[in-house]
């Protein structure tokens, strides 16, 4: 049986591009400008609109690598529930039926609790906080590259040469570094 | 993020806007700006209005501020800009002194929320004062409190001039990645750190910014209120939790600097904020000055070298806006302004505006998006792509911090 997603977005695309704009006020710049935003927001839909899951997988494996490095560091940071996040978080991962809202309800959750562990570090002394907030900078690496390699077709990279292809960095994010 | 904490921030209630005006420190005009964002923020909507109402509101104002007869004619759309609604007209009219006028000019005016909440009464002060100095557009009136628009609006002269090069720019956004080319560069690059020089040595002190807080120098005021500033608008307006803005924050806070001078700050000096005459190359106009406030200069040098705005050289170098080797910006700076370029200050302001910069993107633009409070939903939606090249410049810097 056919999915027609795909044949979805081509139509919303070709609608916009071939009949409506055309059809808009040409002394009204404003509004040609966002029909041309709108058709090149729904063709980076329909390009990226098949990873999505994968992207969101991705994301909360590289997160929950940051919490478990956390929590291993014994600090006391109970407040900020890491044990728990994680556990569902890996308990969600390990699941192939996963759902996009899930596992994107998931990698939310692990990040709220890692932003109040970051929080809590800020009270803790220099030694420690230092440590938890390395751990999140050095974390976040696969987690920004991603993004940057999701949102390159919007052409706001200076170097857009410099960044890992999309397959690349979806690998990296998802995988413990060898 | 909690579908509770989704809704306060959707609505905000007068607890939760008393608890974040407790905790952060701001200037008192922008607490009250901010304040007034939050209060409106569950019944405000963004319509959009037409031009002949727009036209309307502009006439109905001056029907009581000008004693003789005006005409307004060819109201029309200025594209461009995420934040503000633009439009510009033609007015036939007598002003207080000297001869009678036919000019076209601009209503600049807030939707329902933007993605700065920021006074056109402040713009309209500063414009003011830097008339002569500084090429800014021509200030004529101000709605500072939405009596005949919708929201506050500023009327004034449509300068001459584009904004990016009529060949060669690469996105739809002015001023992200603009090329210029060679002619223009060598042209522009003068003017642009010249400016910025003149703007930075002005004499502000004897000029009349009321609405202005001036921080105290030889204190970390300045810094510490544009931090908190960020942070409270992050709390506001933010879609989703992010660590590393936590780390950013904490890293901020122990390492406020001093202020060594108050200047005048632009608050968003870059490429796609100036306009020029594509033949001579002279810079004709400097434009949104929304975000401007007196305090470190840092702040706009830092801000200008974002990687987001510039783009390497055939030779791989980085160009600041497109225009000047980062290496040469410092030094022709300081030799038009007088003012020495400070690292360690610089290095900070660099991290807060990054932080400030994935604010703008992932709360506030979230947030306006989310709600309908903007006439550009569209072009606020496609800035998301800009926060993870800021992410990464913020990471890149606290990584490399030695003051841990």
């Amino acid at each position: 049986m056919v999915d027609t997603t795909d044949n979805g977005f081509r139509a919303a695309i070709q609608s916009l591009r071939e009949v409506v704009l055309p059809a808009v006020d040409p002394t009204h710049p404003m509004a040609r400008e966002q029909i041309a935003l709108v058709i090149d927001w729904l063709e980076f839909q329909r390009l990226r609109n098949p990873q999505l899951a994968d992207r969101q997988r991705a994301e909360l494996a590289a997160n929950l690598r940051i919490a478990r490095a956390v929590d291993a560091l014994g600090l006391a940071l109970a407040e900020a529930d890491l044990p728990v996040t994680v556990a569902r978080g890996d308990a969600l991962l390990a699941a192939p039926a996963a759902t996009y809202p899930e596992l994107l309800a998931a990698r939310e959750a692990v990040e709220e609790a890692l932003s109040h562990a970051v929080l809590l570090a800020a009270a803790l002394p220099a030694e420690d906080r230092a440590a938890v907030e390395q751990l999140v900078i050095a974390g976040s690496a696969p987690v920004v590259a991603l993004q940057r390699a999701w949102f390159l077709p919007y052409g706001l990279e200076a170097d857009p040469a410099a960044i890992p292809s999309l397959a690349d960095a979806l690998v990296t994010a998802a995988e413990e570094p060898r | 993020m909690s579908k509770m904490d989704q809704q306060l921030r959707d609505a905000p209630t007068s607890e939760f806007i008393d608890r974040l005006r407790a905790r952060y420190q701001v200037e008192p005009e922008l607490d009250a700006m901010l304040t007034r964002k939050l209060a409106r923020r569950a019944g405000a909507r963004m319509v959009m209005p037409d031009l002949e109402t727009l036209a309307e509101c502009v006439r109905a104002m001056l029907r009581e501020t000008l004693d003789a007869p005006f005409e307004l004619t060819d109201p029309r759309w200025l594209s461009g800009g995420a934040s503000k609604l633009q439009m510009c007209f033609t007015l036939d009219w007598q002003p207080t002194a000297g001869p009678r006028r036919k000019a076209d000019l601009v209503v600049r005016m807030e939707p329902a929320e933007s993605l700065n909440a920021s006074s056109r009464q402040r713009e309209y002060d500063l414009l003011t004062a830097l008339a002569g100095t500084i090429p800014v557009p021509e200030t004529l009136w101000v709605d500072a409190e939405g009596r005949w628009f919708p929201e506050p609006a500023l009327i004034y002269g449509f300068s001459r001039g584009i904004g990016k090069p009529s060949l060669g720019s690469r996105t739809v956004v002015t001023g992200l990645g603009t090329e210029y080319g060679e002619r223009l560069r060598a042209l522009l690059a003068p003017q642009f750190v010249g400016l910025l020089g003149k703007l930075h040595a002005f004499p502000h002190e004897t000029a009349r910014l009321d609405s202005f807080s001036r921080p105290p120098v030889g204190t970390d005021q300045t810094a510490r209120w544009q931090l908190d500033r960020t942070r409270r608008v992050w709390a506001e307006d933010a879609g989703g939790p992010f660590p590393l803005m936590e780390v950013a924050a904490n890293w901020l806070e122990r390492n406020l600097p001093v202020l060594d001078v108050a200047s005048i700050v632009h608050g968003d000096y870059r490429a796609g904020n100036f306009l020029f005459d594509e033949d001579t190359g002279e810079i004709t106009a400097v434009l949104d000055w929304e975000r401007a406030y007196i305090g470190d200069r840092h702040r706009d040098l830092a801000w200008s070298s974002s990687r987001v705005v510039g783009h390497n050289d055939a030779d791989g170098s980085f160009l600041v806006c497109g225009l000047v080797p980062e290496d040469e910006f410092h030094a022709r700076y300081e030799a038009a302004s007088g003012l020495p370029v400070i690292p360690e200050t610089l290095r900070w302001y660099g991290i807060l505006n990054r932080f400030q910069q994935i604010q703008t993107v992932l709360g506030t633009a979230y947030r306006i998006v989310r709600l309908g409070l903007t006439h550009q939903t569209i072009l606020v939606t496609r800035l998301e792509a800009a926060a993870y090249i800021f992410a990464e410049e913020l990471r890149q810097a606290l990584a490399s911090d030695t003051k841990w």
